[in-house]
Protein backbone atom coordinates (compact mmCIF):
# COMPACT_ATOMS: atom_id res chain seq x y z
CA UNK A 1 0.00 0.00 0.00
CA UNK A 2 1.57 3.72 -0.95
CA UNK A 3 1.11 6.27 1.61
CA UNK A 4 -1.53 8.57 1.85
CA UNK A 5 0.76 11.72 1.91
CA UNK A 6 4.15 12.11 -0.05
CA UNK A 7 6.06 14.83 0.65
CA UNK A 8 9.03 14.58 -2.02
CA UNK A 9 11.86 16.81 -2.15
CA UNK A 10 9.72 20.41 -0.83
CA UNK A 11 11.98 23.64 -1.31
CA UNK A 12 10.77 26.88 -0.82
CA UNK A 13 12.34 29.85 -1.09
CA UNK A 14 12.00 33.20 0.50
CA UNK A 15 14.06 35.69 -1.58
CA UNK A 16 17.81 34.10 -1.30
CA UNK A 17 16.70 32.08 1.82
CA UNK A 18 15.50 28.49 1.68
CA UNK A 19 13.48 28.26 4.64
CA UNK A 20 12.86 23.88 3.86
CA UNK A 21 15.68 23.20 1.47
CA UNK A 22 14.61 19.51 0.47
CA UNK A 23 12.22 17.74 2.78
CA UNK A 24 11.11 14.29 1.83
CA UNK A 25 9.08 11.72 4.05
CA UNK A 26 5.75 9.62 3.16
CA UNK A 27 2.96 9.20 5.64
CA UNK A 28 -0.25 7.08 6.00
CA UNK A 29 -3.37 6.92 6.93
CA UNK A 30 -3.95 6.46 10.98
CA UNK A 31 -0.26 7.59 11.64
CA UNK A 32 0.81 10.38 13.48
CA UNK A 33 4.38 12.40 12.77
CA UNK A 34 6.16 14.71 15.41
CA UNK A 35 7.99 17.14 14.19
CA UNK A 36 10.75 19.33 16.09
CA UNK A 37 13.61 21.35 15.53
CA UNK A 38 14.87 24.98 16.74
CA UNK A 39 13.13 28.07 15.96
CA UNK A 40 14.02 28.60 12.79
CA UNK A 41 14.40 25.57 11.03
CA UNK A 42 11.82 25.67 8.76
CA UNK A 43 8.62 23.66 10.59
CA UNK A 44 5.69 26.29 10.33
CA UNK A 45 6.85 26.98 6.76
CA UNK A 46 6.84 23.02 5.57
CA UNK A 47 3.65 23.07 7.86
CA UNK A 48 2.26 26.20 5.39
CA UNK A 49 3.81 24.70 2.17
CA UNK A 50 1.81 21.18 3.56
CA UNK A 51 -1.64 23.72 4.36
CA UNK A 52 -1.25 25.18 0.67
CA UNK A 53 -0.87 28.67 2.26
CA UNK A 54 2.55 28.82 0.37
CA UNK A 55 3.46 27.45 -2.88
CA UNK A 56 6.64 24.90 -2.74
CA UNK A 57 9.85 26.41 -5.21
CA UNK A 58 10.50 23.02 -6.06
CA UNK A 59 8.91 19.52 -5.30
CA UNK A 60 5.71 18.27 -4.92
CA UNK A 61 2.79 17.33 -1.73
CA UNK A 62 0.81 14.58 -2.98
CA UNK A 63 -2.20 13.07 -1.43
CA UNK A 64 -3.25 9.95 -2.54
CA UNK A 65 -1.32 10.18 -5.56
CA UNK A 66 -2.96 13.63 -6.69
CA UNK A 67 -0.52 16.80 -6.35
CA UNK A 68 -2.03 18.89 -3.35
CA UNK A 69 0.91 21.16 -2.85
CA UNK A 70 0.38 24.88 -4.67
CA UNK A 71 -3.09 25.53 -5.20
CA UNK A 72 -3.92 28.13 -2.70
CA UNK A 73 -5.28 27.41 1.55
CA UNK A 74 -8.90 26.61 0.49
CA UNK A 75 -8.03 24.37 -2.05
CA UNK A 76 -5.87 22.45 0.20
CA UNK A 77 -8.90 22.39 2.69
CA UNK A 78 -10.96 20.80 -0.28
CA UNK A 79 -8.19 18.01 -1.27
CA UNK A 80 -8.77 17.03 2.68
CA UNK A 81 -5.83 18.80 4.10
CA UNK A 82 -6.79 20.83 7.33
CA UNK A 83 -4.87 22.80 9.82
CA UNK A 84 -4.63 24.54 12.94
CA UNK A 85 -2.74 27.72 13.96
CA UNK A 86 -0.36 28.66 16.71
CA UNK A 87 -2.66 30.87 17.98
CA UNK A 88 -6.02 30.57 18.68
CA UNK A 89 -8.32 31.30 15.98
CA UNK A 90 -12.38 30.82 16.40
CA UNK A 91 -15.72 32.56 15.97
CA UNK A 92 -15.90 33.95 19.55
CA UNK A 93 -19.30 35.28 19.29
CA UNK A 94 -20.49 32.22 18.05
CA UNK A 95 -21.09 28.76 19.60
CA UNK A 96 -18.94 25.97 18.61
CA UNK A 97 -21.92 24.07 16.98
CA UNK A 98 -22.66 27.08 14.40
CA UNK A 99 -19.04 27.20 13.85
CA UNK A 100 -18.58 23.34 12.98
CA UNK A 101 -21.48 23.68 10.86
CA UNK A 102 -20.07 26.01 8.55
CA UNK A 103 -17.03 23.74 8.78
CA UNK A 104 -19.18 21.08 7.75
CA UNK A 105 -20.17 22.94 3.85
CA UNK A 106 -16.49 22.98 3.27
CA UNK A 107 -16.19 18.97 3.19
CA UNK A 108 -17.00 18.27 -0.11
CA UNK A 109 -18.97 15.14 0.14
CA UNK A 110 -16.23 13.54 2.50
CA UNK A 111 -16.20 11.76 5.30
CA UNK A 112 -18.88 13.44 8.04
CA UNK A 113 -18.15 12.85 11.71
CA UNK A 114 -20.78 14.41 13.72
CA UNK A 115 -20.80 17.29 16.61
CA UNK A 116 -21.12 15.29 18.89
CA UNK A 117 -18.97 12.68 17.84
CA UNK A 118 -16.50 15.41 17.30
CA UNK A 119 -17.00 16.56 20.91
CA UNK A 120 -16.60 13.54 22.56
CA UNK A 121 -13.75 12.86 20.90
CA UNK A 122 -12.21 16.21 22.18
CA UNK A 123 -13.23 15.81 25.27
CA UNK A 124 -15.44 19.02 24.64
CA UNK A 125 -19.13 17.61 25.56
CA UNK A 126 -21.51 20.37 27.02
CA UNK A 127 -19.64 22.67 25.47
CA UNK A 128 -20.86 22.79 22.30
CA UNK A 129 -23.46 24.67 22.46
CA UNK A 130 -21.59 27.97 24.59
CA UNK A 131 -19.77 30.74 23.00
CA UNK A 132 -16.54 29.74 22.20
CA UNK A 133 -15.36 33.45 23.77
CA UNK A 134 -16.43 31.80 26.85
CA UNK A 135 -14.50 28.82 26.66
CA UNK A 136 -11.02 28.44 28.42
CA UNK A 137 -7.91 29.00 26.69
CA UNK A 138 -7.83 24.80 26.68
CA UNK A 139 -10.57 24.31 25.58
CA UNK A 140 -10.70 26.76 22.80
CA UNK A 141 -7.55 25.41 21.11
CA UNK A 142 -9.59 21.91 21.08
CA UNK A 143 -12.15 23.28 19.68
CA UNK A 144 -9.71 25.27 16.66
CA UNK A 145 -9.13 21.23 16.24
CA UNK A 146 -12.99 20.29 16.06
CA UNK A 147 -12.86 22.56 13.34
CA UNK A 148 -10.22 21.50 11.24
CA UNK A 149 -11.81 18.06 11.77
CA UNK A 150 -15.42 19.16 10.53
CA UNK A 151 -14.30 19.76 7.45
CA UNK A 152 -13.61 16.04 6.71
CA UNK A 153 -10.01 16.15 6.52
CA UNK A 154 -7.31 12.90 5.50
CA UNK A 155 -4.24 14.94 6.57
CA UNK A 156 -4.63 17.34 9.94
CA UNK A 157 -1.79 19.65 10.44
CA UNK A 158 -1.38 21.29 13.88
CA UNK A 159 1.01 23.98 14.77
CA UNK A 160 1.81 24.00 18.61
CA UNK A 161 -1.26 22.55 19.68
CA UNK A 162 -0.30 22.41 23.15
CA UNK A 163 1.54 26.00 23.99
CA UNK A 164 0.09 27.15 26.68
CA UNK A 165 -1.01 24.07 28.07
CA UNK A 166 -0.31 22.69 31.88
CA UNK A 167 0.69 18.86 31.81
CA UNK A 168 -2.81 17.48 32.55
CA UNK A 169 -4.18 19.64 29.72
CA UNK A 170 -1.63 18.61 27.20
CA UNK A 171 -2.25 14.67 28.01
CA UNK A 172 -5.50 15.35 27.17
CA UNK A 173 -4.79 17.09 23.93
CA UNK A 174 -2.49 13.67 22.96
CA UNK A 175 -5.00 11.32 24.07
CA UNK A 176 -7.76 13.18 22.09
CA UNK A 177 -5.26 13.44 18.82
CA UNK A 178 -4.33 9.67 19.38
CA UNK A 179 -8.02 9.03 19.13
CA UNK A 180 -8.70 11.53 16.13
CA UNK A 181 -5.88 9.46 13.82
CA UNK A 182 -6.68 5.73 15.49
CA UNK A 183 -10.71 6.19 15.29
CA UNK A 184 -11.52 8.58 12.13
CA UNK A 185 -8.20 7.08 10.46
CA UNK A 186 -6.81 10.57 9.92
CA UNK A 187 -3.18 11.17 9.09
CA UNK A 188 -1.88 13.62 11.64
CA UNK A 189 1.14 16.19 12.06
CA UNK A 190 2.09 17.76 15.44
CA UNK A 191 4.83 20.87 15.11
CA UNK A 192 5.26 20.73 18.91
CA UNK A 193 7.92 21.77 21.46
CA UNK A 194 6.84 19.96 24.54
CA UNK A 195 8.62 17.00 24.45
CA UNK A 196 6.47 15.79 27.38
CA UNK A 197 3.74 16.16 24.98
CA UNK A 198 4.65 15.10 21.63
CA UNK A 199 7.40 12.02 22.62
CA UNK A 200 4.24 9.37 23.24
CA UNK A 201 1.78 10.74 20.91
CA UNK A 202 4.18 10.25 17.67
CA UNK A 203 4.34 7.18 15.97
CA UNK A 204 7.46 9.00 13.75
CA UNK A 205 9.45 11.96 14.52
CA UNK A 206 11.07 14.34 11.82
CA UNK A 207 13.90 16.42 13.01
CA UNK A 208 14.60 19.48 10.67
CA UNK A 209 17.53 21.63 11.33
CA UNK A 210 17.96 24.56 8.79
CA UNK A 211 15.97 23.36 6.64
CA UNK A 212 16.44 20.56 6.37
CA UNK A 213 15.92 17.20 7.68
CA UNK A 214 18.59 16.47 10.46
CA UNK A 215 17.01 12.95 11.36
CA UNK A 216 13.80 10.60 11.43
CA UNK A 217 12.83 7.69 13.72
CA UNK A 218 10.56 6.32 16.06
CA UNK A 219 10.74 8.55 19.21
CA UNK A 220 13.28 6.32 20.81
CA UNK A 221 15.37 6.25 18.31
CA UNK A 222 15.19 10.02 18.45
CA UNK A 223 16.12 10.37 22.30
CA UNK A 224 19.20 8.59 21.26
CA UNK A 225 20.05 10.02 18.30
CA UNK A 226 23.16 11.91 19.48
CA UNK A 227 23.01 14.92 15.91
CA UNK A 228 19.84 15.88 17.28
CA UNK A 229 20.88 16.55 21.22
CA UNK A 230 23.65 18.16 20.08
CA UNK A 231 21.63 20.21 18.05
CA UNK A 232 18.04 20.66 19.97
CA UNK A 233 17.38 18.49 22.20
CA UNK A 234 20.79 18.98 24.42
CA UNK A 235 19.65 22.85 24.57
CA UNK A 236 16.70 21.43 27.01
CA UNK B 1 -42.11 67.51 16.25
CA UNK B 2 -43.31 64.64 15.18
CA UNK B 3 -42.53 66.11 11.69
CA UNK B 4 -38.88 66.36 12.86
CA UNK B 5 -38.30 63.00 14.18
CA UNK B 6 -39.91 61.74 10.30
CA UNK B 7 -37.35 63.89 9.03
CA UNK B 8 -34.61 62.56 11.01
CA UNK B 9 -36.13 58.92 10.01
CA UNK B 10 -35.56 59.77 6.23
CA UNK B 11 -31.77 60.84 7.11
CA UNK B 12 -31.20 57.98 9.14
CA UNK B 13 -32.55 55.57 6.60
CA UNK B 14 -29.95 57.04 4.15
CA UNK B 15 -26.65 57.03 6.20
CA UNK B 16 -27.98 53.43 7.40
CA UNK B 17 -27.67 52.12 3.80
CA UNK B 18 -24.66 53.63 3.06
CA UNK B 19 -23.44 52.76 6.06
CA UNK B 20 -24.05 49.46 5.78
CA UNK B 21 -22.39 49.10 3.01
CA UNK B 22 -19.07 50.48 4.51
CA UNK B 23 -18.94 48.52 7.71
CA UNK B 24 -19.23 45.17 5.69
CA UNK B 25 -16.52 46.06 3.77
CA UNK B 26 -14.82 46.85 6.58
CA UNK B 27 -15.44 43.61 8.57
CA UNK B 28 -14.50 41.71 5.68
CA UNK B 29 -11.75 42.99 4.83
CA UNK B 30 -10.97 45.82 6.97
CA UNK B 31 -10.62 48.58 4.27
CA UNK B 32 -12.24 52.25 5.07
CA UNK B 33 -13.78 52.49 2.00
CA UNK B 34 -14.06 56.26 0.85
CA UNK B 35 -14.18 55.17 -2.57
CA UNK B 36 -18.16 54.02 -1.28
CA UNK B 37 -18.86 58.01 -2.16
CA UNK B 38 -17.09 57.78 -6.09
CA UNK B 39 -19.68 54.11 -6.42
CA UNK B 40 -22.70 56.71 -5.48
CA UNK B 41 -21.80 59.25 -7.52
CA UNK B 42 -21.31 57.08 -10.96
CA UNK B 43 -24.47 55.02 -9.88
CA UNK B 44 -26.39 58.33 -9.68
CA UNK B 45 -25.25 59.60 -13.03
CA UNK B 46 -25.86 55.77 -15.03
CA UNK B 47 -29.36 56.44 -13.27
CA UNK B 48 -29.81 60.02 -14.35
CA UNK B 49 -28.23 59.45 -18.39
CA UNK B 50 -30.65 56.32 -18.54
CA UNK B 51 -33.54 58.71 -17.78
CA UNK B 52 -32.39 61.14 -20.07
CA UNK B 53 -31.71 58.25 -22.86
CA UNK B 54 -35.71 57.97 -22.37
CA UNK B 55 -35.81 54.74 -20.32
CA UNK B 56 -38.55 54.51 -18.02
CA UNK B 57 -37.46 55.63 -14.17
CA UNK B 58 -37.72 52.10 -13.11
CA UNK B 59 -35.46 50.67 -15.42
CA UNK B 60 -32.98 53.76 -15.20
CA UNK B 61 -33.06 52.87 -11.29
CA UNK B 62 -32.02 49.81 -12.13
CA UNK B 63 -29.33 50.65 -14.26
CA UNK B 64 -27.62 52.97 -11.46
CA UNK B 65 -27.50 49.97 -9.21
CA UNK B 66 -25.65 47.66 -11.47
CA UNK B 67 -23.32 50.35 -12.22
CA UNK B 68 -22.79 50.96 -8.72
CA UNK B 69 -22.24 47.23 -8.22
CA UNK B 70 -20.07 46.80 -11.19
CA UNK B 71 -18.10 50.17 -9.85
CA UNK B 72 -17.71 48.80 -6.38
CA UNK B 73 -16.85 45.28 -7.47
CA UNK B 74 -14.19 46.69 -9.80
CA UNK B 75 -12.66 48.77 -6.92
CA UNK B 76 -11.59 45.45 -5.60
CA UNK B 77 -10.71 43.68 -8.44
CA UNK B 78 -8.30 46.39 -9.33
CA UNK B 79 -7.37 47.86 -6.00
CA UNK B 80 -8.19 46.24 -3.17
CA UNK B 81 -7.05 42.88 -3.52
CA UNK B 82 -3.84 43.35 -4.10
CA UNK B 83 -3.28 45.26 -1.26
CA UNK B 84 -4.80 42.82 1.61
CA UNK B 85 -1.89 41.54 3.19
CA UNK B 86 -0.89 45.46 3.78
CA UNK B 87 -3.40 46.89 5.63
CA UNK B 88 -1.45 50.31 5.73
CA UNK B 89 -2.03 51.42 2.53
CA UNK B 90 -5.51 50.75 2.70
CA UNK B 91 -6.96 54.16 3.78
CA UNK B 92 -4.22 55.87 0.85
CA UNK B 93 -5.84 53.94 -1.78
CA UNK B 94 -9.73 54.27 -0.45
CA UNK B 95 -8.47 57.98 -0.94
CA UNK B 96 -7.35 58.09 -4.43
CA UNK B 97 -9.72 55.51 -5.81
CA UNK B 98 -12.47 58.37 -4.70
CA UNK B 99 -10.60 60.80 -5.95
CA UNK B 100 -9.97 58.94 -9.29
CA UNK B 101 -14.17 58.16 -9.38
CA UNK B 102 -15.18 61.50 -8.70
CA UNK B 103 -12.96 62.52 -11.41
CA UNK B 104 -13.74 60.07 -13.85
CA UNK B 105 -17.90 61.61 -13.42
CA UNK B 106 -16.40 65.16 -13.29
CA UNK B 107 -14.82 64.89 -16.58
CA UNK B 108 -17.56 63.10 -18.17
CA UNK B 109 -20.84 64.76 -17.12
CA UNK B 110 -18.96 68.40 -15.63
CA UNK B 111 -19.45 69.62 -12.63
CA UNK B 112 -23.01 71.19 -12.82
CA UNK B 113 -25.98 69.85 -10.68
CA UNK B 114 -28.33 67.89 -12.60
CA UNK B 115 -31.58 67.18 -10.87
CA UNK B 116 -33.45 63.89 -11.06
CA UNK B 117 -36.65 64.12 -12.04
CA UNK B 118 -38.90 61.04 -10.98
CA UNK B 119 -42.30 59.99 -11.35
CA UNK B 120 -43.20 60.10 -7.63
CA UNK B 121 -41.39 63.42 -6.95
CA UNK B 122 -44.68 66.06 -6.80
CA UNK B 123 -46.24 63.15 -4.50
CA UNK B 124 -47.01 64.15 -1.38
CA UNK B 125 -47.85 61.68 1.45
CA UNK B 126 -49.74 62.92 4.66
CA UNK B 127 -51.32 61.19 7.70
CA UNK B 128 -51.74 62.32 11.40
CA UNK B 129 -50.44 66.31 10.53
CA UNK B 130 -47.01 64.94 8.95
CA UNK B 131 -46.07 64.98 5.38
CA UNK B 132 -43.75 63.44 3.59
CA UNK B 133 -42.41 63.93 0.11
CA UNK B 134 -43.14 60.56 -2.48
CA UNK B 135 -39.11 61.02 -2.92
CA UNK B 136 -38.68 60.38 1.22
CA UNK B 137 -41.15 57.74 1.44
CA UNK B 138 -39.76 56.09 -1.57
CA UNK B 139 -36.18 56.13 0.29
CA UNK B 140 -37.30 54.78 3.27
CA UNK B 141 -39.10 51.53 1.81
CA UNK B 142 -36.33 51.16 -0.54
CA UNK B 143 -33.86 51.15 3.02
CA UNK B 144 -36.28 48.98 4.95
CA UNK B 145 -36.27 46.44 1.74
CA UNK B 146 -32.67 46.45 0.83
CA UNK B 147 -31.70 46.08 4.69
CA UNK B 148 -34.03 43.33 5.10
CA UNK B 149 -32.96 41.45 2.15
CA UNK B 150 -29.56 41.61 3.41
CA UNK B 151 -30.19 40.38 7.00
CA UNK B 152 -31.84 37.26 5.68
CA UNK B 153 -28.27 36.75 3.21
CA UNK B 154 -26.25 37.22 6.25
CA UNK B 155 -28.42 34.79 8.58
CA UNK B 156 -30.22 32.31 6.23
CA UNK B 157 -27.53 31.56 3.67
CA UNK B 158 -24.56 30.00 3.47
CA UNK B 159 -22.52 32.36 1.43
CA UNK B 160 -23.79 35.07 4.50
CA UNK B 161 -22.70 32.62 7.22
CA UNK B 162 -19.10 32.58 5.65
CA UNK B 163 -19.32 36.45 5.11
CA UNK B 164 -20.05 36.63 9.11
CA UNK B 165 -17.58 33.92 9.96
CA UNK B 166 -15.04 35.95 7.57
CA UNK B 167 -15.85 39.09 9.55
CA UNK B 168 -15.30 37.37 12.78
CA UNK B 169 -11.55 35.96 12.14
CA UNK B 170 -10.57 35.54 8.87
CA UNK B 171 -7.66 33.31 10.34
CA UNK B 172 -10.34 30.97 11.42
CA UNK B 173 -12.30 31.38 8.78
CA UNK B 174 -8.84 30.55 5.78
CA UNK B 175 -8.45 27.41 8.24
CA UNK B 176 -11.78 26.15 7.31
CA UNK B 177 -11.39 26.23 3.46
CA UNK B 178 -13.32 29.28 2.48
CA UNK B 179 -12.43 30.81 -0.65
CA UNK B 180 -11.31 34.68 1.02
CA UNK B 181 -11.13 35.98 -2.32
CA UNK B 182 -14.92 35.46 -3.22
CA UNK B 183 -16.10 36.67 0.17
CA UNK B 184 -13.81 39.72 -0.75
CA UNK B 185 -15.63 40.59 -4.18
CA UNK B 186 -19.22 39.71 -2.37
CA UNK B 187 -18.76 41.89 0.25
CA UNK B 188 -17.91 44.63 -2.24
CA UNK B 189 -20.83 43.38 -4.50
CA UNK B 190 -23.48 44.26 -2.03
CA UNK B 191 -21.63 47.69 -0.72
CA UNK B 192 -22.30 48.39 -4.48
CA UNK B 193 -26.03 47.08 -5.09
CA UNK B 194 -26.89 49.10 -1.51
CA UNK B 195 -24.82 52.37 -2.69
CA UNK B 196 -26.55 52.12 -6.00
CA UNK B 197 -29.64 51.81 -3.78
CA UNK B 198 -28.80 54.98 -2.16
CA UNK B 199 -27.77 56.74 -5.30
CA UNK B 200 -31.11 56.28 -6.47
CA UNK B 201 -33.15 56.73 -3.69
CA UNK B 202 -31.37 60.16 -2.34
CA UNK B 203 -30.33 62.09 -5.88
CA UNK B 204 -33.60 63.06 -6.40
CA UNK B 205 -34.12 65.39 -3.15
CA UNK B 206 -30.37 66.60 -3.60
CA UNK B 207 -29.25 67.15 -7.37
CA UNK B 208 -26.39 64.77 -8.78
CA UNK B 209 -22.71 65.84 -8.94
CA UNK B 210 -19.47 64.44 -8.55
CA UNK B 211 -19.71 66.08 -4.49
CA UNK B 212 -23.34 65.13 -4.12
CA UNK B 213 -21.96 61.76 -1.69
CA UNK B 214 -19.14 63.81 0.46
CA UNK B 215 -21.74 64.59 3.61
CA UNK B 216 -23.51 61.57 3.50
CA UNK B 217 -19.84 59.68 3.30
CA UNK B 218 -18.89 61.84 6.24
CA UNK B 219 -22.16 61.12 8.27
CA UNK B 220 -22.09 56.99 7.37
CA UNK B 221 -18.51 56.88 8.75
CA UNK B 222 -19.59 58.59 12.05
CA UNK B 223 -22.53 55.75 12.05
CA UNK B 224 -19.93 52.99 11.24
CA UNK B 225 -18.05 54.00 14.35
CA UNK B 226 -20.79 54.85 16.27
CA UNK B 227 -22.61 51.41 15.29
CA UNK B 228 -18.95 49.61 16.12
CA UNK B 229 -16.75 48.99 13.08
CA UNK B 230 -18.22 45.75 11.30
CA UNK B 231 -21.29 45.43 12.89
CA UNK B 232 -24.46 45.57 10.11
CA UNK B 233 -27.18 45.85 12.73
CA UNK B 234 -25.22 48.82 14.83
CA UNK B 235 -24.46 50.89 12.05
CA UNK B 236 -28.51 50.43 11.37
CA UNK B 237 -29.01 52.07 14.72
CA UNK B 238 -26.30 54.45 14.73
CA UNK B 239 -27.76 55.41 11.20
CA UNK B 240 -31.25 56.29 13.03
CA UNK B 241 -29.32 57.73 15.81
CA UNK B 242 -27.88 60.19 13.68
CA UNK B 243 -30.44 60.95 11.49
CA UNK B 244 -32.83 61.99 14.37
CA UNK B 245 -29.81 63.51 16.10
CA UNK B 246 -29.29 66.07 13.39
CA UNK B 247 -33.11 66.44 12.18
CA UNK B 248 -33.56 67.36 15.97
CA UNK B 249 -30.22 69.71 15.92
CA UNK B 250 -30.77 71.15 12.55
CA UNK B 251 -34.91 72.21 13.87
CA UNK B 252 -34.26 73.19 16.97
CA UNK B 253 -30.50 74.96 17.26
CA UNK B 254 -29.14 76.10 13.79
CA UNK B 255 -29.31 73.67 10.74
CA UNK B 256 -25.70 75.41 9.45
CA UNK B 257 -24.30 72.70 12.07
CA UNK B 258 -26.46 70.02 11.13
CA UNK B 259 -23.50 67.99 10.36
CA UNK B 260 -21.61 69.37 13.65
CA UNK B 261 -24.43 67.34 15.57
CA UNK B 262 -23.51 63.70 14.16
CA UNK B 263 -19.74 64.89 14.97
CA UNK B 264 -20.79 65.68 18.51
CA UNK B 265 -22.92 62.84 18.56
CA UNK B 266 -19.46 60.56 17.41
CA UNK B 267 -16.84 62.35 20.42
CA UNK B 268 -19.51 61.63 23.12
CA UNK B 269 -19.95 58.21 21.99
CA UNK B 270 -16.34 57.20 21.52
CA UNK B 271 -16.01 58.91 25.22
CA UNK B 272 -18.86 56.76 26.91
CA UNK B 273 -18.12 53.84 25.11
CA UNK B 274 -14.76 53.27 23.48
CA UNK B 275 -16.03 50.04 20.89
CA UNK B 276 -19.32 51.96 19.53
CA UNK B 277 -22.87 50.85 20.55
CA UNK B 278 -21.97 47.03 19.53
CA UNK B 279 -18.54 47.15 18.91
CA UNK B 280 -17.54 45.89 22.41
CA UNK B 281 -16.80 41.86 21.63
CA UNK B 282 -14.82 42.92 18.59
CA UNK B 283 -15.56 42.95 14.91
CA UNK B 284 -18.88 40.92 13.46
CA UNK B 285 -21.12 41.58 10.49
CA UNK B 286 -24.66 41.27 12.01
Amino acid sequence: MSALLTVDRVVKRFGGVAAVDGVSFTLDAGSVLGLIGPNGSGKTTLLGVLAGTHEPTSGTVTLDGKVASGKGAHRAVHAGIARTFQTTRLFGSWTLREGLRLAHGERRGRQAWSDDRLADLLGLDGLLDQPCASLTSAAQRLAMIALALATGPRVLLLDEPAVGMDTAEAAALADAVRRAADELDVAVVVVDHNMQFLMPLADTVLVMAAGAVLAEGTPEQIRADEAVIASYLGEA
Amino acid sequence: MIQVLVNGVFLGCLFAVVAVGLTLVYGVMEVPNFAHAGVIVLAAYATWSASAAGLPFALAALVGIACGAAVSVLTEVVAYRWIIDNPAAAPAVALGLMLILQNTALRLFGGEGRSMDTPYDQVLVEFGGVSLSGVKVALVVLAVLALTALHLILSRTSLGRAMRAVAQDRGAAAMLGIPMRRQYTLAFLIAGLLAGIAAVAYAPTFQVSPYMADEVLLSAFVVVVVGGLGSVWGAVAGGLVLGVVEGLGSAYLSSAYQSAFGFLLLVLILVLKPGGLRGATGRRVA
